[in-house]
């Protein structure tokens, strides 16, 4: 059920026999931090750029 | 511009394409000994900051040539200005991931999320000062907050290799320098390809965002530029605005 729902879990090597409560979840955590921030800074420029382009095209706009 | 668009899609592949080699890479070495698969973060960890001391480079550069060139050469300035803003937002970015990754990484490693340490603290430091610096650009107006700005970048460099240095200065909690560290200092050779893949993969994220980022402070620039060339045209009616 979780290889259907989640096909690249298998990067994430979880494994049990040497792994203490608190690696896995810091792992996954810094992970996903590290992605989740640079993408949302990413939306942030692509909404950025929209609210220029729509500046430049407004039409009392002489550009 | 006719360039840029292609020339930032192909950048955009190649980057996808090495970080997504580089997670591959990360996941898929041997696991260390001691710290079993925590050590992962660090992966993440060190191309941060390396982007993190490329990023406030890059603004300090940035910054001088805007200084120097501001009266007689404005619209390199101008440019020199768009590339300093741009580094430096990266460089915030890139230098909080290294801060949290660290502490998550702390937390297993030294039990505790954070510690005074010089190394740490001169972290903290560090991505306050570049904040401070992205705040004051926003939240100031007017013709001399670019120069103030650049006076701040460069005064906020200085703390770039204070924090290289911490490690060494004093003794702090934070493992020893990785690079130039002397004896016994590097990444284990089972580290190495992570490591190195990681670097570029995020190297070339790095100039991906800075290039967009870049663009959108220029086309920001030329509208301000038409806004004050409008306005001067038409006194009167940026009067109007003013008051309104």
């Amino acid at each position: 059920m979780i290889k259907s729902m989640f096909p690249l879990a298998d990067l994430f090597p979880w494994d049990r026999q040497n792994e203490s409560v608190l690696g896995h979840h810091h792992l996954i955590a810094a992970y996903c931090f590290a992605w989740g921030i640079q993408l949302a800074y990413l939306a942030y420029l692509g909404l950025k750029w929209r609210a220029l382009v729509r500046v430049e095209r407004q039409p009392s706009n002489p550009r | 511009m006719k360039l840029f668009r292609p020339a930032l899609g192909i950048l955009a592949i190649v980057a996808l394409g090495l970080l997504a080699y580089g997670f591959h890479v990360a996941m898929t070495v041997p696991a260390d000994e001691a710290m079993y698969n925590v050590q992962r973060i660090f992966y993440y960890h060190i191309p941060a900051w390396i982007m993190t001391s490329l990023c406030f480079g890059a603004n300090l550069i940035g910054s001088v040539v805007y200084l120097a060139t501001r009266n007689k050469r404005p619209s390199l300035a101008l440019r020199a200005d768009a590339v300093a803003v741009a580094t430096a937002e990266m460089g915030v970015v890139f230098c909080l991931v290294g801060l949290v990754t660290g502490s998550l990484w702390a937390r297993y490693a030294w039990g505790i999320w954070w510690t005074w340490d010089e190394r740490l603290t001169s972290t903290l430091i560090l991505w306050l000062i570049y904040v401070s610096y992205l705040l004051m650009r926003n939240f100031s107006a007017g013709p001399q907050m670019r120069t103030l700005s650049a006076v701040l970048a460069i005064f906020g460099y200085i703390d770039v290799p204070i924090v290289y240095m911490s490690t060494r200065w004093w003794r702090t909690q934070h493992p020893g320098p990785v690079f130039f560290g002397g004896p016994g200092s590097g990444i284990a050779p089972s580290m190495k390809p992570a490591v190195t893949w990681n670097i570029y993969a995020w190297m070339a994220w790095a100039v991906l965002i800075v290039s967009i980022r870049y663009a959108v402070e220029r086309r920001q620039q030329k509208i301000d530029e038409t806004d004050a060339l409008r306005s001067l045209e038409s006194p009167s009616a940026a009067q109007v605005e003013v008051v309104s």
